[in-house]
């Protein structure tokens, strides 16, 4: 899909991108044109916040995904089974295609030690090792988080885990879902796409064009007040916050067309400036957040 | 200066008669008479479109003349972005204004702050890049050879 295509699908269908692709993979999917993808979903040093922000889709929704596009096969947060047992279900997935989702940063120090993920035979595996030996083998790696994409909070100085990105690790093609947390609807229609199509087409920094295509300020509702030169002095004034610090100019997401909270609100739209969260940067050369 | 200060004067005398003959024309009734304001207003355009390029070439021949405002460094740290006050930063010797560029949201660089001296963080990161020249020179660091 070119950019000029992208602008279309964007402007034309806002917030139910992801639906539209989620129902495209599905028909193929009942069709038989498509098998359903077996997903691994590796959660390493981060806060869980991706699999929440999974949990709070809603078009579709996370049951619907789960019951219909994919077979979640392991997941730390969400699997029932625990213990060697889920570990053995990690091992036999592997074995077959599989699309691997990595959540947070891979903490790389002390050989990985800093992130233990299982036990299994009286050995400790760190998600540095599981990382390592599921990602060469996947189908499609996806960096879900600014964390797994960038390194994020996860990576900030001083790293004392000394993470890394999951590119870092796996020196193979990533595509990265930045942002703290990532919406939902990126990690959705994402799948979707990578359900009915071979690949999806990335921008430098391995991030769809499909959501990250633009800045935030592109789409911004205050940019007439940005054009005309009126700044809000202090955070809560309804005025274009670039002045206080906002990084919506240098940070690429469609937050503002498509919102947050099952598209409720958004940061600027509750008059805090955009922090770049979904930056490569983020969140050391994003700081200070606020400047007044 | 004089010169540009006269063109000033006769640019908005020009402009208060282009006013007058719109209303002129606006009020008129005979068709005669619309056509006589419509072509006087031609002649003011003219007028004003002359004495904008004599302002223009002015201008012009001043453009390298200017003299560059000097900085110290306390001078600098008054323009870091905050409160509404410019930002501004040099880099090797000159001082950019960097106010409302894109990257530089509230007078901060992905961790550089403005008010500063920043030819180091500068060429540490845009070494073989000439990101200088889309910025605005607003002046020169007291103390450089430039």
């Amino acid at each position: 899909m070119k950019i000029s295509g992208c602008v279309e699908e964007i402007i034309n269908n806002k917030n139910s991108l992801s639906n539209i692709l989620a129902e495209e993979a599905i028909t193929q999917i009942k069709k038989g044109r498509v098998n359903k993808p077996n997903v691994v979903w590796i959660e390493g040093t981060g806060c869980s916040g991706n699999t929440i922000s999974l949990l709070n889709a809603n078009y579709p929704d996370v049951i619907y995904l789960l019951n219909n596009m994919i077979n979640l096969k392991f997941s730390n947060s969400l699997m029932t089974c625990d213990g060697e047992k889920a570990y053995e279900i990690f091992l036999e997935t592997i074995k077959e295609e599989f699309i691997l989702v990595v959540e947070g940063a891979i903490s790389t120090r002390e050989n990985g030690l800093f992130n233990v993920i299982a036990s299994y035979k009286g050995k400790k595996i760190t998600a540095l090792e599981v990382v390592k030996i599921s990602g060469y083998k996947a189908k499609h790696v996806i960096a879900v988080g600014t964390c797994a994409s960038f390194g994020g909070v996860s990576k900030a100085n001083p790293n004392p885990s000394e993470s890394k990105s999951a590119k870092e690790i796996l020196g193979r093609d990533v595509i990265n879902l930045p942002g703290c947390p990532c919406h939902p609807d990126w990690i959705i229609g994402t799948l979707a796409y990578l359900i009915t199509n071979d690949g999806i087409e990335l921008d430098d920094e391995g991030r769809p064009l499909l959501f990250y295509g633009f800045t935030i300020h592109d789409f911004c509702p205050r940019r007439t007040y940005f054009n005309n030169r009126i700044f809000a002095q202090n955070v809560g004034e309804p005025y274009c916050m670039f002045r206080l610090g906002c990084r919506g100019p240098v940070t690429r997401t469609d937050c503002p067309t498509r919102r947050w909270n099952s598209g409720v609100n958004w940061p600027i739209g509750d008059n805090t400036p955009c922090i770049g969260c979904a930056n490569a940067y983020f969140p050391d050369g994003m700081e200070p957040f606020i400047r007044t | 200066m004089e010169d540009i200060c006269k063109l000033k004067e006769d640019l908005e005398r020009i402009l208060e008669r282009i006013k007058e003959l719109y209303s002129m024309e606006f009020l008129t009734l005979c068709p005669l008479g619309k056509e006589h304001y419509k072509n006087m207003i031609i002649d003011s355009i003219d007028q004003a479109y002359l004495k904008l390029e004599e302002t223009l070439n002015i201008l012009r021949q001043n453009e390298g003349k200017r003299e560059l405002k000097e900085f110290t460094l306390e001078e600098l740290a008054n323009f870091d972005g905050r409160n509404g006050k410019p930002a501004y930063v040099a880099v090797n010797g000159t001082v950019y204004d960097v106010t409302l560029i894109a990257s530089w949201g509230g007078g901060s660089h992905f961790g550089v702050l403005a008010g500063k001296d920043v030819t180091e963080e500068y060429n540490k990161c845009h070494e073989n890049e000439n990101k200088l020249s889309k910025l605005e020179v607003v002046g020169k660091l007291k103390g450089s050879n430039l």
